[in-house]
């Protein structure tokens, strides 16, 4: 009785190669390590640790960007950067702490605009919650913050090197806590976290592999031929990686780098163990040799089917409009290429080479043809007298995944550059502090440019716009024309403006409502008018702006879906404000987080509609089934479609609910869907070998069962514990990670291919029999 | 009206919890007792017969409250009624296409849908009673924390919708085991 998880022969190919390697396996072998050594002499390539930022994603001719440059070129003062320092005392700041701070940024941007000490700093622009003055402040003088607007030639560690040092002088005045903060220090963070990680997570995977492995075949061998197979492949995909990046001229982002270390070390961990299954069911009715070729001879077309799918699938990447997506691609596509060939090529001779070790210090049960049986007749009895309970089963399965995959667009997709950080590191407080005493979107607030004409003259127009606006869900307060005053009132000190207007106020006709120079004594409204002219409203009257505070922290999915909001919303904002004629563009980083997220979800949908016809295609011609090629493929996207949901259900519900990080919906699609479909080759490969030997109905769910279950149930064990290693990386994002792709994998290789791909083949079976 | 149409609502959902209770005092009852197995027997038969009907018009008048609330007693949704509407609207078709085919192991099955739909509302609750919990997700326009109707000192439109996911999967649960009792088809 053949007892292989394969039970299907081999394809004449794979006779003939699986021949030829376990003949030649030694000078294969030698060429192996010759070719290491060499490898190992050039040295491992180091790849670096700057982070992505939000620019290097944003699509070219984003008019967010070129909105923003425009807003600099009119209104010379930008009013949001991308790096801060934050000074907060919950207990509230000194009097002559909050002048030292407003003083000392005015003195460093006046030296900074000094030729001959220009540093990496344009400008340091502070604000501060006195008296509650600024819109969006929940506290009172407990806070400042300095915008530290980086000159465009500096780099981001000169930016923050600069930033750094700026908090250093702050500290000099020992009241409350100062902290660097924003987007540019919170990535440079990021990047160091996950350059700082990636050994330690090579040694846990490594480490989580070598113990299930080892306790699934209690052998030691088994664990030792896996992680030489691990090791050739990390070596070999580095080099591989650094030339690829040399010729194209690619830098390989530090955020890649742990994804596709992981997925190389769980993909050429499955195929080994592919081979390795195989091998240890031959074993137990041949000798060792014939085992090997057996189960190389078996397995070898399953890998090359599994690594072309895989390979497609990572490769429909490339067909994203979103450079990063496509960034991902190169590197996905060499870890996939690269694990199938050391699958192919290096794991057989291994298995060769240990011959009856393989399974060291266990020996071969030769006598042991039941053990698959056990299984099959277990199954089969299960399935026959528990026939509607297994169908109950079933069926509560796919309710729930259908359920699951209902919340797929349940959380939006967001940057979360901040929030991804530990909250015990420097740039997460600073960003906590500044939440509490403004709102959380401080530090990088949307800017709305207003293009009309006699803006200068219209600023109850664009008051009556600021209110509209701050009555948007998700806006916690606008700076613009006429905020001083509301400053004022929300302090107290409302009735003290109108009765010095009272006061002051002179005819209309006498005094130009402008206010210009010359004009005699100004009413208060004029001096308050006055304020905003130049920094808010363009001295020819074409331009306004106003500056929006959102309520969550500016880089998250929540924020971008605020950004959405206020972008539909705005058209019907002016018209009510009466600003006949205005025209309002929207910047600021949650406008471009919403335009990424947006163009990554279009990227999506791009990918999906080639890449599942085109596996469902691949697999059509390698299982020569139309319909169970599409089962597999169905219950594939099913799968993932849930893992996202759950994911998307838990951050909304329980968790942070800043969304979902934005690559992950396009990178577990892709990788879920693809690993999915390795194992439905798995399992219909030994559906349809169960076939041929006549099984119809219960008799083919309980062959599949028994022959593949246990193989995908420790690849898909091993692979979801290796992308649960992600979450040593302390950064939220990998653990969203981690968490999608561990549960998605457990799922698909637990419940979905050996319970309901086998039950619903029994369902054809029964209909081909009515 | 709104007034009239709030206190109908939670009247209703009373009546709901009183036969969730009814139906797991039965159930216990019927698992120690032969004696109440064989009093609730008429009972459990018609449980069996109309039972994934039942659960649908539940679904039903779930549905069309959640519309009233929205549409005429003005209350806007917050991310988690969206969620737990989510739930509650595909379920109310779902369970019509149960009662017409009406397979035992496809009404247990179906069951799944409301308990995730119970998880949702749980949560729902308990941000309810802990403002201080509420995901970042909650607070972007309607916090999940405003209760916009408090009758009975605890009816809460959560409470509503938590009560009638629970009804709907125990009378699922129960139809199902009734109907696999009685032969039903396979």
């Amino acid at each position: 009785m053949n007892l292989s998880p394969y039970p299907a022969p081999g394809e004449r190919w794979s006779r003939l190669v699986a021949r030829r390697m376990i003949d030649h396996h030694r000078p294969i072998l030698l060429a192996w390590g010759a070719a290491l050594i060499a490898l190992l002499a050039v040295g491992v390539p180091r790849f670096g640790d700057q982070g992505m930022s939000l620019g290097d994603l944003a699509p070219a001719g984003a008019p967010e960007i070129a909105t923003e440059m425009d807003a600099v070129r009119l209104f010379r003062v930008p009013l949001n950067a991308r790096s801060q320092v934050v000074r907060r005392n919950p207990a509230g700041l000194r009097v002559s702490t909050i002048e030292g701070d407003l003083q000392g940024a005015y003195s460093y941007s006046r030296i900074a605009q000094d030729p001959r000490r220009r540093g990496d700093i344009a400008l340091a622009l502070p604000y501060s919650n006195v008296s509650r003055l600024f819109p969006a402040s929940r506290e009172t003088s407990t806070t400042t913050i300095v915008n530290l607007v980086g000159r465009p030639e500096a780099g981001l560690r000169a930016r923050e090197a600069a930033a750094g040092t700026y908090a250093d002088r702050m500290r000099d005045v020992p009241d409350g806590r100062v902290s660097r903060t924003g987007g540019i220090p919170a990535q440079l963070a990021s990047g160091r976290i996950i350059a700082d990680h990636l050994h330690t997570l090579e040694i846990a995977s490594v480490a989580v592999l070598v113990l299930i492995t080892a306790v699934w075949f209690r052998s030691v061998a088994v664990p030792l031929v896996v992680v030489a197979a691990i090791g050739v492949t990390t070596l070999l995909l580095m080099h591989v990686l650094a030339l690829a990046s040399r010729w194209l001229g690619v830098a390989v982002p530090s955020e890649v780098l742990p994804v596709v270390t992981v997925v190389a070390i769980g993909v050429v961990t499955d195929y080994a163990l592919f081979t390795l299954s195989a091998w240890s069911a031959h074993a137990t009715t041949r000798d060792a040799r014939t085992a090997a070729l057996s189960a190389v001879a078996e397995t070898l077309p399953t890998v090359a089917a599994a690594a072309f799918t895989t390979g497609i699938g990572v490769a429909s990447l490339l067909l994203a409009d979103m450079g990063f997506i496509r960034a991902f691609a190169p590197a996905l596509i060499a870890a996939v290429a690269v694990a199938g060939v050391v699958a192919m090529a290096l794991v057989p001779c291994l298995v060769a080479l240990c011959g009856d070790r393989v399974l060291w210090p266990r020996r071969v049960a030769r006598a042991d043809p039941m053990a698959g049986g056990v299984l099959r007749s277990s199954t089969l009895g299960v399935l026959r007298r528990r026939r509607a309970v297994v169908r109950t089963l079933v069926a509560a399965v796919l309710v729930g995944l259908v359920t699951c995959a209902g919340f797929v667009r349940a959380a939006p997709g967001g940057f979360n550059v901040v929030t991804d950080l530990p909250p015990d590191s420097e740039v997460a407080r600073g960003a906590t502090d500044a939440a509490e005493a403004f709102a959380a979107g401080i530090l990088s607030p949307t800017l709305l440019v207003v293009d009309g004409s006699g803006l200068d003259d219209e600023e109850a127009g664009l008051v009556r716009l600021t209110r509209e606006i701050e009555r948007i869900p998700g806006v916690a307060g606008v700076l613009g024309p006429g905020s001083l005053r509301a400053g004022l009132e929300r302090a107290g000190l409302g009735d003290a403006v109108t009765r010095l207007e009272d006061e002051l106020a002179t005819p209309a006709d006498a005094e130009p409502a402008t206010g210009r120079a010359g004009a005699g004594p100004r009413s208060a409204s004029d001096v308050l008018a006055g304020v905003s002219r130049g920094v808010l409203v363009t001295r020819d009257g074409h331009h306004a702006r106003l500056v929006v505070v959102l309520d969550r922290e500016a880089y998250t999915g929540a924020a971008a879906d605020t950004a959405r909001r206020l972008r539909a919303e705005l058209p019907a904002a002016v018209e009510r404000a009466g600003l006949e004629g205005a025209r309002v563009r929207v910047a600021g980083d949650s406008a471009l987080v919403a335009r990424v997220v947006d163009g990554l979800d279009r990227d999506l949908v791009r990918i999906l509609l080639v890449l599942v016809p085109l596996q469902l295609g691949v697999l059509t011609v390698f299982l020569r089934d139309l319909l169970m090629s599409a089962l597999i493929v169905a219950l594939s996207v099913l799968t993932t479609a849930a893992a996202l949901g759950a994911a998307a259900l838990y951050d909304v519900t329980a968790g942070p609910g800043d969304g979902l990080v934005f690559f992950l919906p396009v990178a577990a699609a892709v990788l879920l869907l693809s690993i999915g479909v390795d194992y439905g080759v798995l399992v219909g490969r030994a559906a349809l070998a169960a076939r041929a030997r006549g099984a119809r109905g219960d008799a083919l769910a309980a062959e599949v069962v028994a022959t593949a279950g246990p193989t995908v149930a420790v690849v898909g064990v091993v692979l979801a514990a290796t992308f649960a290693t992600l979450a040593l990386v302390p950064l939220d994002s990998f653990r969203q990670f981690a968490v999608v792709m561990s549960g998605g994998a457990l799922v698909d290789t637990l419940l979905v291919r050996p319970l309901i791909m086998p039950m619903l083949l029994t369902l054809r079976g029964e209909r081909h029999a009515g | 009206m709104r007034d009239f149409g709030i206190a109908l609502l939670a009247s209703l959902g009373v009546v709901a919890q009183l036969a969730v209770v009814g139906l797991l005092i039965a159930a216990l009852a019927a698992a120690v007792s032969p004696a109440a197995r064989r009093a609730i027997a008429p009972a459990a038969a018609t449980l069996g017969e109309w039972g994934a009907w039942m659960a649908a018009g539940v679904a039903a008048v779930a549905v069309a409250g959640s519309l009233w609330f929205s549409n005429d007693a003005g209350f806007i949704p917050c991310h988690l009624c969206w969620l737990q509407r989510e739930v509650m609207y595909p379920l109310a078709f779902l369970l019509v296409a149960v009662a017409i085919v009406r397979r035992w192991w496809l009404t247990l099955a179906a069951a799944v849908l409301p308990l995730i739909g119970a998880g949702i509302s749980a949560r729902h609750v308990w941000v309810e009673a802990h403002p201080d919990d509420e995901s970042a997700a909650c607070r972007v326009g309607v916090p999940c924390s405003v209760k916009w109707i408090d009758e009975f000192g605890y009816i809460t439109i959560p409470v509503l919708a938590g009560t009638a996911f629970v009804l709907v999967a125990l009378l699922l649960v129960a139809s199902g085991l009734v109907q696999r009792r009685q032969g039903a088809p396979r």
